[in-house]
């Protein structure tokens, strides 16, 4: 493979698979906006600025494709259970460790949150994005997604039992 | 000192997104506030958690039909050769749109295809016409579909008054920069389109369109016709579809 950009395009499936999951809890889904991604990537490279993240511009890509893809198929709105969704991995044996359970049920709360706050916290704490960056992919103000992304990381927190006031206060009393 | 601080102001922290000042400031008050650290940790927590919860997929193997299916559309591409037809080989795409699949091979063979030159338009009231170096297209004078392509904003479905049911998909400027809209029109009759229309020197036209006619119930257009249109998309240079509020902004401007 020669092509530079290819080569990186490829480097970065495995995180193109996993933002794919999160927007279309579908396996299937997921690896076609994977591929409609590459396409567009590929056929658009000309205005990917060299110096930003490859990986926001082709998130940017693959969430307007998936909104695209609601549009048409308003219909058929199906989309699987969460639980099977993330459980695409773990098949090949390799995923087991000891934290597993405790994974499971983040990705768990993860997926029970609304899809704008869902894929804010996708894209800041799992991929690592600035705000400024996740901003620019969903075409909102950074102040919509830091109110977006407070508000996950509570819902996480408590559904998590990470926290909080009561823990505290049961503390104080040992005192 | 106040330590009045938000819970956004708290999570920027957490996640080194504040200026230095403004983290020296929470960092004194972190000193002296243990509930402020406790309300830190929250957003420490949580950031760590959904990180880790998500690393395994990122060592799950990509699947090898996708793998190769990629392979083969950077070959295309690295050949010169126009996206849509990488896509023929893209077997997933079959899998892909339950709601486009619902079609047979007869209703893909008839098909009627224009990207650029004319067939009749199904909604009525257009003409074809030439101009410059373009190539023909159609020119939409019924009224009702003027003003739908004027405000209806994408992902809407309206009824129009000969009974066909239109929605509106996306919005996104050609090469020229001028505004186009994807839609969908299902007629009464049970034939269906998918057009695309571009405002251009004051008048909306219909540059690409794909009809299928009314077979056996059939209410989709082929998904061969989305092949179609994504490499007409392609070689018009379209933009990505507008969001919300620039399509809003975009189609005000028309008004």
């Amino acid at each position: 493979m020669t092509d530079p950009f290819a080569q990186q395009l490829i480097e970065l499936l495995p995180n193109l698979r996993r933002f794919a999951l999160s927007l279309t809890r579908s396996s299937t889904s997921a690896d076609d906006m994977v591929q409609v991604t590459c396409e567009k990537a590929l056929a658009n490279k000309t205005s990917y600025q060299d110096g930003t993240r490859l990986d926001a511009w082709l998130f940017r890509i693959m969430r307007n494709s998936w909104i695209d893809q609601i549009r048409r198929n308003k219909t058929a709105g199906e989309t699987i259970d969460i639980d099977d969704a993330f459980d695409v991995i773990g098949e090949d044996g390799q995923a087991v460790a000891e934290n597993t359970l405790m994974l499971a049920s983040t990705r768990t709360a993860i997926a029970k949150l609304p899809d704008d706050q869902r894929e804010v916290i996708i894209l800041v704490c799992v991929e690592e994005l600035s705000y400024q960056e996740t901003s620019s992919i969903l075409d909102v103000p950074i102040g919509t997604v830091m109110s977006r992304l407070a508000r996950a990381r509570k819902k996480i927190a408590d559904d998590m039992g990470i926290n909080n006031s009561e823990e505290r206060s049961s503390r104080n009393e040992g005192l | 000192m106040t330590t009045d601080f938000s819970d956004e102001t708290l999570m920027a922290f957490a996640d080194g997104e504040l200026d230095e000042a403004q983290m020296a400031q929470i960092e004194r008050a972190l000193a002296n506030d243990d509930q402020l650290a406790v309300r830190l940790s929250v957003f420490l927590e949580s950031r760590s958690a959904a990180f880790d919860s998500f690393q395994p997929l990122l060592q799950t193997p990509i699947p090898d039909v996708l793998r190769s299916n990629v392979d083969k559309i950077i070959e295309a591409q690295a050949e010169g050769i126009a996206t849509s037809e990488a896509s023929n080989i893209v077997s997933l795409a079959d899998k892909r749109k339950p709601f486009y699949a619902r079609t047979d091979l007869a209703a893909a063979a008839c098909i009627s295809l224009i990207a650029g030159g004319v067939v009749g338009f199904a909604l009525s009231g257009s003409s074809p016409r030439s101009e410059g170096s373009d190539i023909l297209a159609t020119v939409i004078s019924d009224t009702s579909l003027i003003e739908a392509m004027e405000t209806v904003r994408s992902g809407d479905e309206i009824r129009m008054e000969n009974g066909s049911r239109l929605s509106v998909i996306a919005s996104f400027k050609n090469d020229l920069g001028s505004l186009c809209r994807e839609f969908e029109v299902d007629g009464a009759n049970g034939a269906t389109s998918v057009s695309v229309a571009c405002a251009t020197e004051g008048a909306w036209q219909v540059k690409f369109l794909v009809s299928a006619p009314s077979t056996s119930g059939n209410q989709y257009a082929p998904a061969s016709s989305l092949e179609a249109l994504e490499a007409y998309l392609t070689a018009i240079g379209a933009t990505q579809p507008m969001n919300e509020a620039d399509e809003a902004k975009t189609l005000d401007r028309l008004r």
